[in-house]
């Protein structure tokens, strides 16, 4: 064992703070991080409960729900590709939901081809709910969102800008940040999105393996006239323009950055006082001349364990407490780069509080061992 | 003859803490030499001057005029990491306190300054902490923690630290203050075997007269003079040549 570990694990009560604090700040920013993209994760439920590899839109679209009409005829640029096994159309635009009692709602219309292997239809719809949705008109909708859209379930009967539509059937678990989410045919949507018979929004596609998916979308970015994603960064775009539109992005960074601060205050104090109670022992050292650089890696090495020891703890913590957040109902997503993100930061948050507590090597004199 | 060529000298050394009238004078204009394989003892009443004039001679305060001069270098002329060098190759400290790591044994406190200090691999530093060990008795004990040994045990792991570099230096401040004779003197047999098996100068600060038949010679300082020095023993460093 170093001799910086092993000071570190005699007087393991004095470092506790260090350590709790350290933990704090990874559980802080995993926490919250992991709260707010679980939140987020609900604008992207169009891209994330589909089953296309590859999403093409209007140049430099920023989210999913922000798609621009194209031509249809993108579609044949996309099927000229020979790593595309199939592609179809895709509309998806925001709606004004008329409310039978009055009053309007925003939503957010979805029309997909409704077959069996329809890549745009959300899993969620059951073969029975897509053979009801062929009918003109007809409408799903999520079961959580009909307060908001003043309707009480199957058989009601509302309007979209305008046109009479009928709810056929509903869905679990799809509620949505901006608008309810409805879904239906592309023929329904068509004229309730506004769209002329040769526009559409997107053009998915699948590709004969799914690990094609990039060389695809990098092929047919060469377009200036639209943009194409894999599916996973259209995700990830779609949640981040999200994240950064709300501001949200800026409270988690300000929570976040007031956790860091905390946590660095108190470990920089512990690793501090430490030092403070070792000064005569170090001023030894230094009369031997011991050079002064040896003992701030002490101190630094200190600080090193301290951060690990405090993530180590951190991260059980979070999955616990994830698990319990996600009983309660609010979604904590942690994928992997996020909790290591979390560990990284803090533990760089843990190495600057080391080099804060430098200034008290400032304080060994050797002389005063003299009296 | 090895005694006449000085190792450490210090000429018209003078050191005032304060300024104004609060300035107070704690060494005027003191010069002196000290031999390789010399035992010095430095005494004097307290405030006399003694703990400030050994840490000017060792390198750890600069005096405001006069030259400390220690194997042929002005170590008051050498840059603060030169002296840190010299120090850590020719010099040994031991203090009144103790002050060894409370986390650490006996062993890894010696070891911890060969492997800080010069840089030297973990089993050479074992090695030679247990070798510095067995010759202070203390072998036996080498695992233990400060809190598991006696005062006496504690100042001769001190000694070991100190004396593990085998530097041509040895300072020490009331080596013995905290010790009953018994153990005292075993401590002071120590540094004066350390004065003649290793031809290293020790200057030891110190109270207690039942140590002057152990030096070689005494200096007297009082109220920041040196008044005297008994040279009780230079004829049998004449005869140990």
């Amino acid at each position: 064992m170093s001799y910086p570990l092993a000071m570190l694990w005699h007087d393991r009560q004095r470092y506790v703070p260090g350590v709790l604090a350290v933990g704090f700040s990874a559980l802080l920013i995993a926490l919250q991080c992991g709260l707010l993209l679980g939140l987020f994760s609900i604008t992207s439920i169009p891209v994330d409960h589909t089953g296309a590899d590859i999403w093409v839109g209007a140049p430099e679209v920023l989210s999913v729900d922000l798609g621009q009409r194209i031509p249809d005829s993108f579609l044949l640029r996309v099927l000229d590709n020979p790593n595309v096994q199939a592609a179809e159309l895709y509309s998806q635009g925001f709606a004004y939901w008329g409310k039978p009692s009055g009053g309007s709602e925003l939503c957010i219309l979805i029309g997909s081809r409704l077959e069996s292997n329809s890549m745009g239809a959300i899993e969620e719809l059951t073969p029975e709910l897509r053979e009801r949705l062929t009918e003109p008109g007809s409408i799903v909708v999520d079961a959580g969102e009909l307060d908001r859209l003043g309707i009480k379930g199957v058989g009601d009967v509302a309007e979209i800008t305008g046109r009479r539509v009928r709810v056929v059937g509903l869905v679990h678990g799809l509620k949505s940040l901006a608008g309810p989410y409805v879904f239906c045919s592309l023929g329904t949507a068509q004229p309730l999105l506004h769209l002329l018979p040769d526009q559409t929004t997107y053009v998915l596609a699948r590709c004969r393996r799914p690990e094609l998916a990039g060389t695809v979308v990098q092929r047919l970015q060469h377009y200036p006239d639209m943009s194409a994603f894999t599916q996973n960064d259209f995700s990830l775009r779609t949640r981040l323009h999200w994240l950064l539109k709300t501001k949200a992005g800026v409270a988690l960074g300000c929570a976040a950055a007031l956790g860091l601060l905390v946590g660095a205050v108190v470990t920089s104090q512990t690793l501090y006082a430490a030092t403070v109670a070792s000064l005569r022992e170090y001023a030894v050292l230094q009369a031997l001349g011991i050079p002064r650089w040896r003992m701030a890696a002490a101190v630094l090495s200190q600080s090193f364990w301290v951060g690990v020891i405090g993530v180590a703890l951190a991260l059980p913590a979070v999955y616990l407490m994830s698990h319990g957040a996600d009983s309660l109902g609010a979604k904590v997503l942690l994928p992997f780069w996020l909790t290591s993100s979390a560990a990284a930061i803090t533990m760089i948050m843990a190495m600057t509080s080391g080099l804060a507590a430098l200034r008290s090597l400032r304080l060994v004199e050797p002389a005063m061992l003299l009296r | 003859m090895w005694y006449d060529r000085a190792s450490l000298w210090g000429r018209r050394l003078t050191r005032a803490f304060g300024a104004g009238d609060t300035r107070t004078i704690a060494l005027e204009n003191v010069s002196l030499e000290i031999f390789p394989g010399e035992f010095v003892l430095l005494m004097g009443p307290s405030g006399s001057g003694k703990s400030t004039l050994l840490a000017v001679l060792s390198g750890l305060l600069r005096p405001d005029s006069g030259q400390v001069t220690s194997l042929g270098h002005g170590i008051w002329q050498m840059s603060d990491r030169e002296r840190e060098a010299f120090r850590l190759r020719h010099c040994g400290f031991i203090f009144q306190g103790y002050n060894l790591f409370p986390a650490l044994t006996a062993r890894q406190q010696l070891e911890m300054v060969l492997r800080w200090g010069e840089a030297i691999n973990g089993r050479d530093a074992r090695r030679r902490a247990n070798e510095m060990l067995g010759m202070l008795g203390m072998w036996k004990k080498a695992d233990l923690r400060p809190a598991q040994l006696s005062g006496g045990e504690k100042q001769r792991v001190a000694i070991g630290r100190a004396l593990i570099k085998e530097p041509d230096f040895c300072f020490a401040d009331e080596p013995t203050s905290a010790l009953d004779w018994a153990h005292g003197e075993q401590v002071i047999e120590l540094l004066r075997n350390v004065a003649r098996e290793r031809s290293a100068a020790v200057l030891v600060v110190a109270h207690d007269a039942r140590i002057v038949p152990y030096a070689d010679r005494v200096l007297h300082l009082d109220d920041g003079h040196l008044v005297e020095q008994e040279r009780a023993r230079r004829a049998e460093l004449w005869s140990v040549s």
